[in-house]
């Protein structure tokens, strides 16, 4: 009963959502095709011919379930349409695949990143026959931080999680340099200590290599695009964290990063690069054009970017004018009182990705007419 | 005070250093005559109906009182989608433009006349040295909705050329709306003289 009646729901919510007036016509189509599952899905549970699974049937409508949270979230009107295009910009590098940015805006001072299960879509296609041709990038971030863009920065580590997953770029390096050979990673056991270890330790201090390896990559990730803005913000948003099973020291993160900003030679940063060659997808390295922002945010103006690299080299720039206005402000700074500071940085980042937007979608319209 | 005309106007943001900053100038033929085209923006504040009877600026006397904000309700559209304004209702919008003025132009916006004969009104005026989006307190003030399409231009603004240079941002008082990329609800309740006035209706 309640699974059918979960369905019914689900279906209602997807019909309301699909009322909305979307940001994007890909949306509709993925809501439409959500929405040819639930109906589907109905249609087999009634069947006497051709029943399905009462057990796939459920993990199937859990997953839809989950799914449409982040699609009420997209749909507030109140998401940072302007972070999420530097990070389709950013993420299109990655992927052929057709995706689609999905986003819940969280009451908690939290950022995540969710994939839509393979195996999800696998099972709809082959136990319903519905090819959903769009993947979910789901993300989340709180709510206070929507029109602060600087502060969303931890979103392109969650787009490394998302690319890492997507691309198997740990468990390929992993092949490569196995956790009892590869390089050694600080806050761990030695390849060679571990390699020492009996089968049920060794397992387990190798779960806890690919859970390092996993943070390092998104940290190498984001820095190719936002360079030192996420270390930045991170410093300030969780300072001074130790080691855990899941995640390096602050420390640890911030001495790789430091690597990879000076090009300093690392190992575990070569060993990414190398599994990265191995799958055939792009190398770690800077994306981002530094920019000197004195003449435009420091006149209170935006910064038009010019190309992706200016776009994506705001956030550091801005980040670092930021601190630096916040520290000693100068010119018609210092006549703003802190808050003020925090948010003319933050809606000037924010209009000069919004006017790029602008003037890219308004070019692209008149070259199509 | 001298109104500036086409050819000065495009001089002026041609030279966003010591002229007129607008951004994005997506047609060069928004310059008219004597005035420049603007267009409404994305964001928007749309007045809502509380349980409250009014906005209240100064707490009554037992009675807590409601942020602004909270009589109003936002959303965002793209360039292209559609915004209906209905009859009577206030809607708090800004141009898609970010202008920043210099210390001796001074600027006038009003209501495109195509777009007053629909109803619309708009009114703003923005001080020598201003920076942001410009501020625009759509009304619709006829008995029709009037539905607009997000990033045409419904305004227009003159600039006027003054003597003496002012120095809009100098510390000495607060700026409630410098620098905004979307609608700001009043801050009217920060006005010194409330408190003032407030202390003399209470006087014998």
């Amino acid at each position: 009963m309640l699974l059918r009646s979960n369905l019914r729901l689900l279906l209602a919510q997807l019909e309301q959502l699909a009322e909305t007036p979307y940001f994007s016509t890909r949306f509709e189509a993925y809501i439409s095709e959500l929405s040819d599952v639930i109906v589907r899905l109905l249609e087999r549970l009634q069947s006497v011919d051709n029943p399905i699974n009462l057990e796939l049937a459920a993990t199937l409508a859990d997953h839809i379930w989950f799914l449409t949270r982040f699609l009420t979230g997209s749909t507030t009107k109140q998401i940072p349409y302007e972070v999420t295009f530097a990070i389709e910009r950013a993420v299109k590098e990655w992927t052929d695949r057709e995706l689609l940015i999905t986003t819940a805006i969280l009451q908690e001072s939290n950022f995540y990143f969710m994939g839509g299960s393979e195996a999800f879509f696998a099972a709809v296609e082959s136990e319903l026959q519905i090819v959903i041709a769009s993947r979910p990038v789901q993300i989340a971030l709180p709510y206070i931080y929507r029109h602060k863009p600087l502060f969303c920065v931890p979103l392109f580590h969650e787009l490394g999680h998302f690319v890492d997953n997507d691309n198997k770029i740990v468990d390929t390096s992993l092949l490569l340099s196995p956790a009892t050979s590869g390089p050694d990673l600080p806050d761990l056991p030695t390849s060679a200590e571990i390699a020492a270890l009996p089968d049920l330790e060794r397992s387990l201090a190798t779960a806890e290599v690919v859970s390092h390896r996993q943070e390092y990559f998104a940290d190498l990730f984001s820095a190719s695009y936002v360079g030192n803005a996420l270390s930045g913000f991170l410093q300030e948003f969780c300072p001074d964290q130790p080691k855990s099973d899941s995640h390096p020291s602050s420390v640890s993160r911030d001495k790789l990063l430091a690597d990879f900003s000076s090009g300093t030679p690392n190992p575990v940063i070569e060993m990414f690069q190398e599994a990265l060659k191995a799958r055939g997808l792009p190398e770690l390295r800077a994306r981002a054009t530094s920019i000197a922002l004195e003449a435009s945010f420091g006149n209170v103006r935006p910064f038009t970017p010019a190309s992706d690299e200016e776009l994506f080299g705001l956030f550091e720039s801005a980040w670092n004018f930021l601190q630096t206005q916040w520290a000693a402000p100068t010119g018609p700074w210092v006549h703003f009182p802190e808050d003020d500071r925090v948010r003319l940085v933050n809606d000037l980042t924010e209009k000069s990705i919004r006017n790029h937007m602008l003037v890219e979608g308004w070019n692209a319209s008149i070259d199509q007419q | 005070m001298r109104l500036l005309t086409s050819s000065e106007l495009t001089a002026s943001i041609a030279d966003p250093e010591n002229g007129i900053f607008l951004d994005p100038l997506l047609r060069s033929d928004q310059i008219g005559s004597v005035s420049i085209d603007l267009r409404v923006g994305y964001d928007f504040l749309v007045s809502v109906l509380t349980r409250r009877p009014a906005i209240e600026l100064v707490a009554s006397a037992g009675s807590r009182k409601r942020g602004v904000q909270s009589y109003f309700q936002e959303t965002r559209r793209r360039l292209g989608e559609r915004f209906v304004l209905y009859p009577h209702q206030l809607v708090l919008a800004t141009t898609v433009e970010y202008l920043s003025l210099p210390e001796n132009l001074y600027a006038d916006i009003s209501v495109r006349s195509s777009y007053a004969r629909l109803g619309l009104g708009v009114q703003t005026s923005l001080q020598p040295g201003w920076r942001g989006t410009i501020p625009l307190e759509l009304f619709n003030h006829g008995n029709t909705p009037v539905e607009l399409i997000v990033g045409s231009c419904i305004c227009q603004a003159r600039f006027f050329e003054i003597d003496e240079k002012v120095q809009y941002v100098n510390g000495t008082m607060e700026r409630k709306y410098f620098g905004a990329i979307r609608p700001v609800v009043s801050k009217a309740e920060r006005d010194a003289d409330l408190s003032i006035l407030l202390k003399m209706g209470q006087m014998p």
